[in-house]
């Protein structure tokens, strides 16, 4: 009897540490190795890790990327710290899926802007494979995804800048044993959360390195710093502001 | 995170046939008066390699390599004699340079960067200058005149090699060398008379001095780099080696003349011969770890120790009347002076950012201990031990990517040379003589500086303001006694009470309305100077402010015009003299044109009017500039060009400078090029040819 007893309270709480997770806070990262080809000639630069922090709860979440830290922006030269690199600006990236919308920040030039949108569509079909992910059985989903390319060419001693819209391929590993359907940055919608995303050659664009169950309440809230706009509104913005940074570019005339 | 869901590339695409190119330029011109400019670049490139060839030579006052940042510092001046040898600058002098050298950069291994280059020199200034001096003392003045005819042949070599290697992905080591070889002859005349307040002459005299001088440097570097498992923990750790070895020569004659009430009382002759040679071997090695602390910052902690031996002997031998040889051991001009300097240094630094801030602190502890003997003669080893502690901070906030601001403070010390520890009298001026001081401590500065810049995407609107101060604790200046005959003697002396004050600003808008941009940039300076004559403390403030406006206008596409104002503005005011404080003016107006004209012909044209005030008797100056060139494009593609040009069209050009230091105002008059003109052609080897498409 007493064994009885004691099996259904470990059965408890172990049910307790594996129930279903609805709410936390993931830190995600992303390593870039940026380098550029010139003659067919490959130069590698210093790898840049960027840091960021997704927060959910319930049908909401927010996702930010964290400041530079002190070791990611020093320039080293003979062993002593040479000069900094200057420090990125926040960006906030907001869901509510309830109220169905998706909430960003943005900043163009000196002003700080706030766009609301629908959810995007990414159009998932989950497939059977299955990885773990920091103890998470993650399935994979793969995705289409819209990225905007911004190409700065220069012809004759002119500057043009111009945008192109392109749909590439994206694969998510999600889990459901965390039921928000959020993720990193814009990548949402799936019956579990993302916790990596690549792109088609497998290059890891987004991949979480830890995870716990607490949240920050006060920071779980829409984004209310800058001018409120929507998406087709702030393309006429961001678009007039290309126009006038490419006649600089260019001269007075 | 991106910019939200858009990504940023920077294409460049090349032609095809520009994958192994070669690019460069070639402009020749002949001139009246002699004059003469030679230039030329090539750059070549393939896959992996990259190699520049560079060559120059000409007498027009343009040192194009040391504005192409080619040229590095020359060989330490070898000995004292050198401090009365004068300064050769553009202003004062008219130049001859040239030189040449090639680079090669090899990059095909990933893990490998191999950077040579040599670079030939050669640097000859001729100077011509009538200069004024006005001694100030506290109860009398000296009038100081002089011609003063020098040249100078610089001849270097410098050769530099770098090796950059990646060993995995968490260590590289990096190993640079570099040695530079150096040939100077130097020749100056001069005569020279001293008035005192009267007008009545207390000495006159002249002065030859020849002076030859070779030597090298090198220096080797090795530098290691470890990132360690756990991220942000890094080590490095850095050797130097550095030797150098200047021997030269020398060849002293004057006399001079000393009068009592007109009439010649004594002469005083010198006939020397000098040699001289300062050898020096030194190591530094540094070692730095870095450790992330909390979530955000950083703590840096390093170590280095460094030692250094100089070795400066000076031999003097007068002419001996009786062998008629230089056979007569000058001892009191005659010195071997050995010094030993080691350097032990720990700092530890915290630094801490956010999305809009940065913070740094930190701190420098530094142990030096100086060791110098005078070899041969009276052996006494002076040791001078400092320890110093060398804090320094940084706060930067940037409220946007086109606003921020800075605040810094930083410490530095400034150790005396040993040529001004080393005891010897130095006579090669005879008006001037110059003494050492064992006892000197090292300078300390305090500087706290304030940057605030703004700026604005694409309306052209920016203001940059910079503010600095400095505070040199135990400033090492010359205490100077003059003696009734006119001559000085000077000694370095440790004072407090040195501070200066910087400030720059600078603000440009764009006026769409008239297609221009307006442009003021303002610079002032303040120094407060301590000065020691004749044992009386009395002090020198000095405010220097230069303000600058400027108009550029392109009101078509073919003509760009420029209109520009500047104004300097200097007051000095001596504490120990009130009635010699003295301000000056110089004002500067030009007009520059370039027009853009039908079949492929431009004219240029820069007018200047200078207006120089406030001067000593003589030496003020108002002239007009006037510089012209008409130049055609030639050959397909515009790929040569054809220029004709003159400068200083009206013949009017002077420079009279004006120095001031702790113990004179000095004005002279220097010999500068006046009109010439230049017939030259330029040579584009690429196709892409010579001419803009717009402006």
């Amino acid at each position: 009897m007493k064994h009885l007893f004691l099996i259904a309270a470990g059965l408890l709480l172990f049910n307790q540490v594996y129930a279903q997770q609805k709410e936390g806070t993931v830190f995600y990262q992303k390593v870039s190795s940026p380098a550029f080809t010139l003659n067919g000639q490959t130069q590698k630069m210093p790898e840049i890790v960027n840091k960021y922090e997704l927060i959910f709860s319930g049908s909401k979440s927010i996702f930010k990327n964290l400041p530079r830290t002190a070791e990611d922006q020093k320039i080293q030269s003979n062993g002593s710290t040479l000069g900094m690199v200057s420090n990125n600006t926040l960006q906030l990236q907001y869901y509510d899926f309830d109220q169905k919308i998706q909430v960003r920040t943005k900043v163009l030039g000196t002003n700080d802007y706030i766009i609301e949108g629908a959810l995007p569509d990414f159009g998932w079909v989950i497939s059977d494979e299955i990885k773990n992910i920091l103890g998470y059985a993650c399935k994979k989903a793969t995705g289409k995804s819209i990225n905007k390319v911004l190409t700065t060419s220069v012809q004759n001693r002119v500057v043009s800048v111009n945008q192109k819209i392109d749909t590439v391929s994206v694969t998510a590993w999600f889990t459901s044993d965390i039921t928000s359907p959020t993720g990193p940055d814009k990548y949402a919608g799936l019956p579990g959360l993302i916790l990596q995303v690549e792109n088609a050659k497998g290059t890891v664009l987004f991949e979480a390195v830890s995870i716990k169950p607490e949240i920050k309440e006060k920071e779980l809230r829409q984004p209310a710093k800058g001018k409120k706009m929507s998406t087709e509104e702030f393309e006429k913005e961001e678009k007039k502001f290309r126009e006038e940074s490419t006649k600089a570019m260019n001269g007075i005339n | 995170m991106d910019d939200g869901n858009a990504t940023k590339t920077i294409n460049i695409t090349l032609k095809d046939d520009k994958k192994n190119g070669l690019f460069g330029k070639l402009n020749t011109a002949e001139g009246t008066d002699g004059r003469y400019a030679e230039k030329g670049n090539v750059n070549l490139f393939n896959p992996g390699n990259q190699l520049s060839v560079i060559g120059a030579l000409n007498n027009i006052n343009d040192d194009v390599l040391a504005h192409q940042g080619l040229t590095g510092s020359p060989l330490q001046r070898s000995s004292k004699q050198e401090s009365n040898i004068p300064v050769f600058t553009t202003a004062n002098s008219i130049l001859t340079s040239g030189g040449g050298g090639a680079n090669l950069n090899n990059f095909k291994d990933e893990k490998k960067d191999i950077h040579v280059d040599y670079l030939y020199t050669l640097t000859s200034p001729l100077l011509v200058a009538d200069l004024h001096r006005q001694f100030l003392l506290p109860d009398t003045s000296w009038l100081y005149n002089q011609h003063q005819q020098a040249s100078s042949t610089v001849n270097g070599h410098a050769f530099n090699f770098s090796i950059d290697q990646k060993i995995n992905d968490k260590e590289s080591v990096k190993t640079t060398a570099s040695l530079n070889l150096e040939d100077t002859r130097i020749n100056a005349a001069s005569a020279y008379n001293t008035l005192d307040e009267n007008g009545t002459r207390a000495n006159d005299g002249f002065s030859n001095n020849n002076i030859a001088k070779n030597g090298y440097r090198a220096k080797v570097d090795f530098l290691y780099r470890k990132k360690l498992s756990r991220p942000g923990r890094t080590f490095s750790v850095a050797l130097s080696l550095q030797s150098g070895d200047l021997t030269g020569t020398g060849q002293l004659s004057s006399q001079t003349n000393f009068y009592r009430s007109g009439f010649r009382y004594l002469t005083d002759t010198i006939n020397q011969q000098s040699g001289s040679g300062s050898k020096n071997v030194g190591f530094t090695l540094r070692s730095v770890y870095t450790q992330p602390l909390f979530n955000s910052s950083l703590i840096e902690i390093g170590v280095s120790s460094g030692g250094k031996l100089n070795n400066d002997s000076q031999q003097t031998y007068d002419l001996n009347p009786l062998s008629g040889k230089y056979d007569a051991l000058n001892q009191l001009l005659s010195n071997n002076f050995r010094s030993t300097n080691f350097y032990d240094n720990a700092d530890i630094r915290w630094l801490t950012s956010g999305y809009k801030t940065f913070f740094s602190i930190g701190t420098v502890i530094q142990q030096t201990d100086l060791y110098s003997e005078v070899l041969d003669f009276n052996k006494n080893v002076l040791y001078n031990g400092y320890l110093n502690l060398l804090p320094n901070a940084k706060f930067k906030y940037t409220f946007n990517k086109y606003k921020s601001i800075t605040l810094t403070y930083v410490t530095a010390i400034n150790l005396p040379a040993s040529y001004q520890l080393q005891p010897l009298i130095d006579n090669t001026d005879p008006l001037n003589v110059i003494q050492g001081n064992p006892d000197l401590k090292p300078e300390y500065n305090h500087t706290l500086q304030f940057v605030f810049s703004t700026s604005h995407p694409y309306n052209g609107n920016s203001l940059r303001m910079n503010l600095s101060f400095t505070d040199t604790k135990n400033k090492i200046i010359n205490a100077d006694s003059i003696n009734s005959t006119g001559i000085k003697k000077s000694i370095p002396v440790n004072r407090n009470g040195n501070y200066n004050i910087f400030a720059a600003i600078d603000a440009s808008c764009k006026l769409k309305a008239i297609k221009s941009y307006l442009s003021l940039d303002v610079y002032g300076r303040f120094s407060n100077n301590i000065q020691l004559t004749n044992g009386i403390v009395s002090d020198t403030k000095d405010l220097n402010i230069q303000p600058e406006l400027r108009l550029t206008c392109n009101p078509t596409e073919n003509l760009d015009l420029t209109l520009n104002a500047l104004v300097e503005y200097d007051k000095a005011v001596y504490s120990v003299q009130p009635t010699l404080s003295n301000s000056y003016f110089k004002q500067q107006y030009d007009f520059d044109i370039i027009d853009e004209l039908p079949g492929n012909w431009v004219v240029s044209s820069n007018f200047s009017y200078i207006i120089n005030t406030g001067r000593a008797p003589g030496f003020n100056s108002s002239f007009p500039l006037l510089a012209a060139s008409i130049s055609r494009f030639i050959l397909k593609n515009n790929r040569g060009e054809v220029r004709l040009s003159v400068s200083d069209a009206l013949n009017k050009n002077v420079s009279t400078i004006r120095n001031i230091t702790q113990s004179y105002i000095e004005d002279s008059h220097t010999q500068v090029l006046r009109r010439y003109f230049m017939l030259g052609f330029v040579y584009s080897l690429t196709r892409v040819g010579l001419r803009s498409t717009n402006n």
